[in-house]
């Protein structure tokens, strides 16, 4: 193979989105199809399958091999490229008969509560139904395909990648509808009778023959675009513009005039095999089906028995231990410049973004591997933590305090630049965990005192993950309570979560005594929808009602208004001219959401006509707005992880250095290119905050049925909600739309 | 699920070896031993990081040049500003047989654009204007996220209507 072919297909772009969309499509085919073949094998054989994946893989080929790289070079790569739109994968996928094994393959939440209601609704069948009417199909592919090779259209998707986009997206979505008359992919039923079909292939294949035509015949280029264009094989453009045409003829009428023929042979044929099992299929219904139990990550291999083994959790808190140590003593004795020091981009630019991450995708990982629980240890030892944590300060008051402390330092003394600060802070960690447990009863500093884990508890009820029963029925008949109070072999939950009346993350440190105590192996970390526990107001174990915890809705408000202040305290505007004192995060942190959120449990109540008291209120609304400031926090640290993201290595040079271990080189402290583009990056914020935005406006929502039920006072309850979290979205985007500081960065 | 989310992260990490691709023509021409056609996207040009790529073919055959040697320069065409010089490779192409470069106009107007391209002792200067147009609002880039939230919206009332008409919640 020579060079430049070697380079030709060397050239795939792979597109982001579509992508995705084609990799998820085939995700939730092969669970539905598998589910279904369990409960009826014979319904979806396996070649069924097989279309579907080749039909969706020659979709993808269309637009991410090199056919898209060179579409804009060579009418006939670009022929290709729209014959494998039209004439290959949208028949292939109908094949599959797609429609209940991607609606079995969806997590059933989704498919249920959320495509449920509008496939039921009568407006949408009908419109489904005109919609597959074969006339309908046969005009749209036709005026699709002709538009789409009217000289002028055909330059403007050359011209524009989002018009080229546009126009794979109406040739792949008009031959899909093409072909479902031919097809009928079950369970549709047909509006014309079988014996029309060849002839509607015919009718295709007429039009088809007709353009490529005029592309075979026509004695000059059609296309001013390709007139430009390099040429690269030796074709002058109107020999490009008759072999595309010549490949449209042969192809097109190949593939439709096969069909015909094959539409007719199953007429022809009285055997009863080739009819469809109409009744059959149609007997299937959700209700039939097993119920399907939520992802278990213990039950992963290798990964569930890690966390469950006894030193998975201790080889964790060993290495982050470690990094912590490290991280102190390079603070103490290290460089004096923050993006310098271990002290400075450990914890600042790695750990938070982290942290962070790890919370929306999984849980509270962080305080299943926090070392700070190991001083605990040492200190048990002694055997002199007998004492009771005292009543008064059994609530997140203190911790809701050290979190403001927290945040007015890191701004006032410039923590993420000052090296020794940061280790005088994670030293203190130590001794403080080291004392409080030595001295108190459980783990009295993870639930009262511990500011990380506080605002990784209240984060992570938008977690994916919960540690909880895997079936409650199990549960009725243990008198033990080994999950609560353990056993000669395990201890039990030390922060007195009891499992059957646990529900959300709230006060759990993910580490798993529960589950290694329960003699029934009967919990799990299991998959639960984000931020569902955010709407419910149950009792909890050991926290009682939200509805009732001031101190959780103020941990809640602090966690959401810190993510915009300490976004907005990185823009120069704000820094050249609001001072940073403690008055000042007084006002941001307590004064401000007090105000704000205050104002509108009063104004929703009084709009909505709600008889609910407003403390409860003001308590369970205040918790609907975590998803938006976890959401800030999130594209806020994403910011910091995608600008110093290489800042980690110059560092662990130096350090190596400094302990005379030459062999990783001499750091080269320069800046490099961020992981994502500026405006990639932006885009990943917005969408960041969009998800947040939704979230916590549907769980207004849920709150809000649960003290009105007439649907225009739910609306004037939620709206004053609603009107902040839409200012904390604007503000936002605001904040990601100014240029931020670099911080944890050596420039030049 | 759990496939998807790791096939999702696996793509992530594809799409970021991705970078600049072909464009619009906006130069082709002829000179000593080479062809030369230089792309560039976005159409139209416009203030920010511009892609520019270059197809190098040898001018008597048309075979595609992989080998030479490409440098893109720019300046303002009013002159005054020193000529930044940057090198294009293939690594930073899509299409393989470009050569690729991202080169940062920060201001609007006329920019002159110079290619030099050599191999072994052949060197030919390829010199062509680009008209850039002022940079676009950030959030021109992002518009359609800014519609994602109010279209949601309207998708969960019109699914909150249809439960309401169906009797399964209270109107």
């Amino acid at each position: 193979m020579s060079a430049v072919a070697r380079a030709a297909f060397a050239s795939w772009a792979i597109p982001f989105w579509p992508t995705l969309g084609i990799l998820f499509t085939a995700v939730f085919y092969i669970r539905g199809w598998m589910a279904l073949r369990q409960l009826r094998s014979s319904l979806l054989p396996t070649w069924r399958l097989v279309c579907v994946l080749v039909g969706l893989a020659s979709l993808w080929l269309a637009i991410a091999s090199p056919l898209d790289a060179f579409a804009s070079f060579l009418l006939t790569v670009h022929m290709i490229q729209h014959m494998l739109l039209m004439l290959v994968a949208p028949p292939l996928i109908l094949l599959g008969s797609p429609q209940i094994p991607l609606l079995r393959g969806l997590p059933i939440w989704a498919a249920r509560d959320g495509l449920g209601p509008f496939l039921n609704w009568a407006p949408l069948k009908r419109f489904g139904r005109a919609l597959t009417h074969p006339v309908f199909c046969w005009l749209t592919a036709a005026v699709v395909l002709l538009a789409w090779h009217i000289p002028a259209a055909y330059d403007l998707a050359l011209a524009s990648s989002v018009w080229h986009g546009v126009e794979h997206a109406c040739l792949f979505g008009a031959s899909l509808l093409f072909w479902w008359p031919v097809i009928e992919p079950w369970p549709s039923k047909s509006h014309w009778p079988r014996w029309s079909i060849p002839a509607y292939l015919l009718a295709a294949d007429l039009v088809t023959t007709a353009l490529a035509a005029i592309l075979c015949f026509s004695d000059r280029p059609l296309y001013p675009a390709y007139a430009g264009a390099a040429r690269l094989f030796g074709w002058t453009q109107l020999n490009d513009q008759v072999a595309a045409g010549a490949l449209m003829w042969v192809f097109g009428s190949t593939i439709l005039l096969s069909a015909a023929v094959v539409v007719t042979l199953r007429l022809l044929d009285p055997s009863p095999a080739v009819r469809k099992p109409q009744n059959e299929a149609n007997s299937w219904s959700r209700s039939t089906q097993p119920s399907r139990p939520p992802f278990d990550v213990l039950r992963v291999p290798i990964i569930g028995s890690l966390l469950r083994s006894a030193y998975g959790r201790r080889a964790m808190q060993a290495t982050v231990l470690l990094v912590a140590v490290a991280v102190i003593v390079d603070g103490f004795v290290g460089h004096r410049m923050g993006p310098m020091n271990l002290a400075g981009v450990v914890p600042w630019t790695y750990g938070r973004a982290l942290v962070v991450a790890g919370l929306l995708i999984a849980g509270n990982l962080f305080c299943m591997a926090c070392p700070f629980t190991l001083p605990r240890e040492a200190g048990r030892r002694l055997g002199i933590a007998t004492n009771h944590w005292p009543h008064a300060l059994r609530t997140k008051w203190l911790a809701v305090a050290l979190l403001v402390l927290f945040f007015w330092a890191y701004e006032t003394f410039d923590l993420w630049n000052t090296p020794f600060l940061t280790a005088c802070i994670l030293a203190a960690y130590f001794v403080t965990a080291f004392v409080v447990d030595t001295f108190f009863r459980g783990a009295t500093f993870c639930k009262y005192v511990c500011p990380i884990g506080q605002f990784n508890f209240v984060s992570s009820l938008v977690s994916p993950l919960e540690v909880k029963i895997r079936r409650p029925q199990t549960c009725t008949t243990c008198a033990t309570h080994d999950c609560l109070r353990g056993n000669e072999h395990h201890r039990g939950c030390e922060l007195q979560l009891f499992l059957p009346q646990k529900a959300g993350n709230m006060d759990c440190t993910f580490c798993l005594d529960c589950v290694k105590a329960c003699p029934q192996d009967n919990i799990g970390i299991l998959a639960v929808p984000p931020g569902r526990d955010l709407a419910r107001d149950p009792f909890r174990s050991s926290l009682g009602q939200f509805s009732r915890r001031l101190d959780v809705a103020a941990l809640a408000l602090v966690l959401v208004f810190s993510a915009f202040v300490n976004a907005a305290a990185m823009l120069e505007p704000i820094v050249s001219t609001v001072p940073t004192t403690g008055l000042g995060f007084l006002i941001a942190l307590v004064l401000a959401p007090v105000l704000l959120v205050g104002g509108a449990t009063l104004a929703g109540r009084c709009l909505g006509h709600s008889t609910g008291p407003t403390r409860e209120l003001f308590c369970r609304f205040s918790l609907a707005l975590v998803p938006v400031g976890l959401a800030m926090w999130a594209a806020h640290l994403l910011f910091h992880l995608s600008t110093a993201w290489s800042s980690a290595w110059p560092v662990v040079q130096r350090v190596s250095s400094d302990l005379g271990i030459g062999w990783l080189g001499a750091p080269h402290w320069r800046g490099s290119s961020p992981i994502l583009a500026a405006d990639t990056l932006l885009a990943c914020q917005i969408l960041l905050l969009d998800l947040g935005l939704l979230l916590s406006l549907y769980l207004g929502w849920r709150i809000a049925g649960a003290y009105v039920t007439q649907i225009a006072n739910r609306l004037r309850l939620l709206a004053p909600w609603a009107t902040l979290l839409v200012g904390l979205y604007v503000a936002g985007i605001w904040v990601f739309l100014q240029p931020m500081q670099m911080r944890g960065m050596v420039h030049g | 699920m759990k496939i998807a989310l790791k096939l999702a992260t696996t793509l992530m990490f594809a799409v970021c070896l991705a970078d600049a691709d072909g464009g619009m023509v906006c130069l082709r021409e002829g000179s000593g031993a080479f062809l030369v056609t230089v792309f560039v996207a976005p159409q139209p040009a416009r203030a920010g990081p511009i892609d520019t790529s270059v197809l190098v073919q040898d001018r008597q055959t048309g075979v595609v040049i992989l080998d030479a040697k490409v440098d893109v320069a720019v300046r303002r065409a009013s002159g005054g500003d020193p000529e930044v010089l940057t090198h294009a490779t293939r690594e930073q192409s899509t299409n393989k047989v470009l050569q690729s470069r991202r080169i940062d106009l920060p201001t609007a107007g006329s920019w002159a654009l110079r290619v030099f391209v050599s191999r072994g002792a052949e060197e030919s200067v390829f010199t062509t204007v680009l008209s850039v147009s002022p940079a676009a609002p950030r959030l021109a880039s992002v518009w359609l996220l800014l519609l994602l939230p109010p279209v949601a919206v309207a998708v969960f009332a019109l699914h909150q209507a249809v439960q309401i008409r169906a009797g399964r919640m209270p109107g």
